[in-house]
């Protein structure tokens, strides 16, 4: 089928690239409106307090203001986090959204006022002028201390514990007295910022039918049920219009300036726009959580593992948001992508009054990544066989069952991607430094991560199709563009089933009013799910084509394809029609020249939390990562020397963007190994902008030699996969080896600073 | 265009001089009120910040008589002469090496075109890079004020962390480096975090090497980011001077290196680190002096 692919397949530079470069697309800070007012939010100092009074009146005397907002002006300020699912799942899952602080402040930066006022000068002013009376509260900043009984309580519960899932097979015990070798480590892993470019902002207005319309940068138009929920208002009259993202990396899926600027255009009746400054959301929006993992595991000499056992904390921070759904990716991917008899897997997570968690590329997935690929790696050098050998001896093939209990009855590219990933890093003899204090040094880790939601929450998308009389295509989608392409490999699919040229199709995204919902750009879930919406309503429209077309040409449709913009007999192509001529035919005969699909994803009930087993997610994608680094004995410094990223992507649509993912992933946890963490002391983030919050540059940036394989056993459109997030999921691990490749330390806290390896190497 | 990405939250009277004369003038007249802007490249992330507020602001850039390279005896350097201009200048790549590469390890390309090396010295924050640099050419601030004008060398003009004694009115002129006499040889080496980044430690090394007795004459090393601001190390350079070049006298280099980052940030939590990681630089050095 692959030869006969006009557009799938083909390497296709971006529909966007060029405004993008051109510097001619516009970012929600771009779009302005007369009459726009400008917020500002007032943010706590403390990370734990009681808030004993708020005295708004000289911010609100100040000339220019037009509103200042606490928690008491709120309609409904303490609502549920919803995050755009087809279906409730209720307690567990499912937790306090709070828009404005209210009696006690959980986290520093945590939003206590608004301002909305004629010029951002004065917003800032009057944000200065709000008195706060607050009584500094304890707090808890050590998500260990957090889990013990008689600890401050961060929220209004009883308890900082927010969720614990068990999963467990076979009996460890016994597992452990079988094995020869045991390797028992703790991993630590910080919190860590999206750094996307572009901070989040938005302008909200009320249209002139009343409609509160939001335009905003944000992973999840859906939200617009969230905002309708804090106002009280029909879910009707609101409406979000996405921009495109100047990235987002899960930073973007929780609300974030949606509520605000509603709430002030609301009570002003004027337009308010509200833009982040770097710091502030460094302070305001979520991290990946913070882990502490506790992993014990058991081989035999031969190398096969007899048991896993993993103990896993995560630090929620001060409120759940999508802290449950983390910890559930984090425990189905505990034990990792291996079959192993008896596995143990505990996993909590606890407030504390830290900046709060959630969302961030992975998912849960890189953090138990590191900790087992880590200990995977340990335990081979002690058995004495390769990072490779002990994978290939142990990895899931097709068919085996997952410690989760999920059968592997789709193709599973294990141990192919290892093998083709150390093979490649190998190809080449180590290089050897002129400087003799710089050792070099491999290294490998296997990854697998689920793309689309978790099955529970029912998920569905759904997509329209126009075709025009000119022949040329219209697609209206909901879907968020991150950047990634998500609207363009929407447009491929179009062009590959209608066989007009990319160029003949437009599609427009992200408006929760006029394109049909299409669930959030999270999950690497979007060419799974909108991609198969998509792909279902362009077939329907090529059927009604082709039976119009069959018509005229005396054949049966299914004797018919279409491509070049012509309608065309398979076994004769010459007997042909212009596909313009037969829109016409359809057209001047009222034959329906549109189509609406939904796409469904596999339905499950809620696993059992106390063990959680069986499909929780759709499929997974498997990866691995090797990496060459070149580590300073003198200093500590490590430079990445070369990387090599192995996927099965199931099918490539689109090369340049596949390879541009996996390129994006690789520099995307190069930097959570080597640089980046929230430095935090007692609540208060000490590194809230780029001259302390350290991310790779360009410069750091090796080159990254991405290899696909295309095994179309995928879920989604032609058999592919996700790639967006598996793409980074493996890589700190295979750093992390490399290092001790190179000179002998092993890193189990994350990042790996030239400060922890010199002292680790003098130890 | 409306926008919220007001960087700078602050009103301020802006002013644009195109001569030297203008300029004083200028601060003379709005002192202490009016802050120098030169590439704006500190200047602008911390009015982001808020690290201060100022009435005024005086951009420098367009008067030419603060941009210029003259090597005529020994070397001047224009106070607002763009960093990048000063990357390309043949006889500092030949004679004033250290400060070249020091040039070069400035921030990325796009910073150095807009950056002056006036700017660097007077922001005299602890790991700027040209300072250690300068420090081994005995560098000379000129300083010039309405009616009036003195010169202080380098060592004397930064006194702390983003501390100088640069008085209201006054604006850093030029910078002067006496004519190098024999061989002097000179490199400049940092450690940072990232490729791109401020220095955890720089040093500048220079040092007269004759070439038959493969001996070191004389030797001046500058050290910064270990405190509140750079300086020399007279012990490592007495240590160096009269002595062979091998793997001993570079051992005992960054022995001494060491004692002076464990007297200059005794108790600091940096400490553990850089007391190793400069003897690297020590090494680097020399094989780049060689070299
Ligand atoms: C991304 C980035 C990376 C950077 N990397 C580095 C780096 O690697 N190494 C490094 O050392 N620095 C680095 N810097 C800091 C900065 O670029 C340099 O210090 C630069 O040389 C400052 O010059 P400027 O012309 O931009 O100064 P400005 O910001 O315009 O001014 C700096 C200060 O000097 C004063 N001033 C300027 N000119 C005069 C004058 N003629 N007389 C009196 N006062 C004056 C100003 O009032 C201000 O206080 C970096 C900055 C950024 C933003």
């Amino acid at each position: 089928m692959q030869d006969k692919l006009k557009s799938i397949g083909k390497p296709s530079p971006k529909h966007d690239d060029l405004v993008k470069v051109s510097g001619r697309l516009n970012y929600a800070e771009d779009y302005s409106m007369p009459g726009m007012l400008y917020a500002k939010v007032l943010r706590s100092k403390y990370p734990a307090a009681k808030i004993l009074s708020i005295n708004t009146a000289r911010a609100e005397a100040l000339p220019g203001v037009k509103a200042v907002l606490t928690a008491k002006d709120v309609p409904y300020n303490n609502t549920i986090t919803k995050f755009g699912q087809s279906k409730d799942v209720g307690g567990g899952f499912e937790a306090l959204y709070r828009v404005l602080a209210e009696d006690k402040v959980r986290f520093t930066g945590e939003a206590v006022a608004l301002v909305a006022a004629e010029t951002l000068a004065q917003a800032e002013e009057a944000v200065k002028l709000i008195e706060v009376d607050y009584e500094p509260l304890p707090g808890v900043y050590n998500v260990e201390d957090a889990v013990q009984p008689d600890s401050y309580k961060v929220g209004e519960e009883d308890t900082n514990i927010i969720a614990h899932f068990k999963s467990h097979k076979g009996d460890v015990e016994k597992g452990f007295s079988e094995a020869d070798v045991i390797v028992e480590n703790t991993y630590r892993v910080p919190f860590v910022d999206h750094t996307y470019l572009e901070p989040e902002s938005g302008t909200a207005w009320i249209d002139d039918q009343g409609v509160l319309t939001i335009r905003v940068s944000t992973q999840v138009i859906e939200h617009f049920r969230g905002v309708a929920k804090v106002l009280g208002l029909p879910e009707n009259r609101v409406r979000v219009i996405g921009t495109m993202l100047g990235g987002g990396f899960g930073g973007k899926e929780d609300i974030t300036v949606e509520s605000f600027i509603a709430l002030l255009a609301w009570k002003t009746g004027r337009p308010v726009k509200l833009t982040y400054t770097r710091e502030e959301s460094f302070l305001a929006h979520s991290k990946r959580h913070r882990y502490v993992m506790h992993y014990k595991i058991g081989a035999k000499k031969d190398g096969i593992i007899t048991a896993i056992k993993a103990e896993i904390l995560s630090d929620s921070g001060a409120y759940p948001y999508l802290s449950p759904w983390v910890l559930m990716y984090s425990t189905v991917c505990a034990a990792g992508p291996y079959s192993i008899d008896n596995v143990d897997v505990d996993c909590k997570s606890a407030l504390t009054n830290n900046p709060f968690g959630s969302a961030n590329r992975g998912f849960g997935s890189p953090q138990v990544n590191f900790a087992c690929e880590s200990i995977i790696s340990e335990l081979a050098e002690k058995i004495g066989i390769t990072p490779l050998e002990i994978r290939e001896k142990n990895c899931i093939r097709q068919g085996n069952v997952l410690a989760g209990g999920m059968k592997m009855d789709r193709y599973v590219a294990l141990p192919d991607v290892g093998v083709q990933a150390w093979e490649a890093i190998n190809e080449q003899p180590k290089l050897k430094p002129a400087d003799e204090s710089k050792k070099v040094g491999r290294g490998m880790a296997i990854g697998m991560m689920t793309y689309g939601r978790m099955t529970f929450l029912h998920d569905t998308s759904r997509s329209h199709i126009r075709v025009e009389l000119d022949g040329s295509v219209t697609v209206r989608c909901g879907v968020p563009d991150l950047g990634g392409g998500q609207a363009a490999s929407l447009c491929q699919i179009v062009a590959e089933e209608l066989g007009v040229p990319l160029s003949k199709v437009r599609i427009y995204i992200s408006d929760t009013a006029l394109t049909p919902l299409a669930g959030t750009t999270t999950a690497t879930r979007q060419l799974y799910m909108s991609g198969n919406a998509t792909l279902k309503a362009a077939r329907v429209l090529r059927e009604r084509l082709l039976t119009r077309a069959a018509a005229e040409l005396n054949v049966t449709a299914a004797e018919l394809d279409i491509a070049d913009e012509k309608i065309f007999v398979t076994a004769v192509p010459d007997r042909s029609l212009p596909l313009k001529q037969v829109i016409l035919f359809c057209s001047g005969e009222g034959v329906e020249l549109f189509h609406e699909a939904q796409f469904n994803a596999p339905f499950t009930d809620v696993p059992d939390l106390s063990n959680v087993q069986g499909q929780v997610h759709p499929d997974f994608t498997f990866g691995a990562h090797a990496a060459e680094v070149a580590v300073d004995t003198e200093t500590g410094e490590v430079e990445v020397l070369n990387i090599v990223s192995c996927f099965d992507v199931g099918r490539v649509l689109n090369p340049l963007r596949c390879e541009g993912q996996m390129e994006g992933g690789s520099i995307y946890c190069m930097g959570y190994a080597l640089t980046e963490e929230i430095i935090l002391e007692d609540g208060i983030t000490l590194n809230s902008s780029f001259t302390d919050y350290v991310i790779p540059t360009a410069l750091d940036a090796p080159h990254v030699q991405s290899i696909t394989l295309e095994s179309k056993a995928g879920l989604g459109p032609y058999g592919a996969k996700g790639i967006g997030e598996p793409a980074c999921n493996s890589i700190a691990p295979a750093i992390i080896d490399a290092i001790y490749d190179a000179v002998g330390v092993r890193i189990k806290d994350l990042p790996a600073t030239p400060e922890k390896i010199l002292a680790a190497l003098k130890a | 265009m409306h926008t919220n990405t007001r960087i700078l939250a602050h009103n301020f009277v802006y002013h644009e001089p195109k001569t030297l004369d203008e300029a004083l003038t200028l601060l003379d007249k709005h002192k202490p009120g009016i802050k120098i802007l030169a590439g704006g490249t500190d200047v602008l992330p911390k009015m982001k910040r808020n690290h201060f507020e100022c009435e005024r602001l005086m951009y420098i850039k367009n008067i030419k008589e603060l941009s210029f390279i003259d090597n005529s005896n020994g070397l001047k350097i224009g106070a607002a002469t763009l960093l990048s201009d000063l990357e390309k200048s043949p006889e500092i790549k030949q004679n004033y090496h250290a400060l070249h590469e020091a040039i070069k390890a400035i921030g990325a390309i796009a910073i150095r075109n807009m950056a002056t090396i006036g700017g660097n010295i007077c922001n005299a924050a602890p790991p700027a890079d040209t300072v250690p640099a300068l420090l081994i050419f005995d560098a000379q601030l000129k300083l010039v004020k309405l009616g009036g004008e003195r010169t202080v060398p380098l060592n004397q003009f930064i006194t702390g962390a983003e501390q100088t004694i640069i008085e209201h009115g006054e604006l850093l002129h030029s910078i002067e480096m006496p004519e190098l006499t024999g061989g002097l040889l000179s490199t400049f080496v940092k450690l940072g975090r990232v490729s791109v980044d401020t220095a955890r430690i720089n040093m500048a090394v220079a040092a007269d090497i004759d070439g038959s007795s493969n001996t070191i004459k004389t030797a001046r090393v500058a050290l910064g980011a270990v405190g509140t601001k750079a300086y020399r190390c007279p012990d490592s350079e007495a240590l160096l001077a009269g002595k062979k070049v091998d793997e001993s006298v570079i051992l005992a280099f960054a022995d001494s290196l060491t004692s002076v980052c464990d007297y200059a940030i005794p108790g600091r939590y940096s400490l553990p680190y850089k007391r190793e990681a400069v003897r690297k630089l020590a090494e680097d050095a020399f094989k780049q002096l060689l070299s």
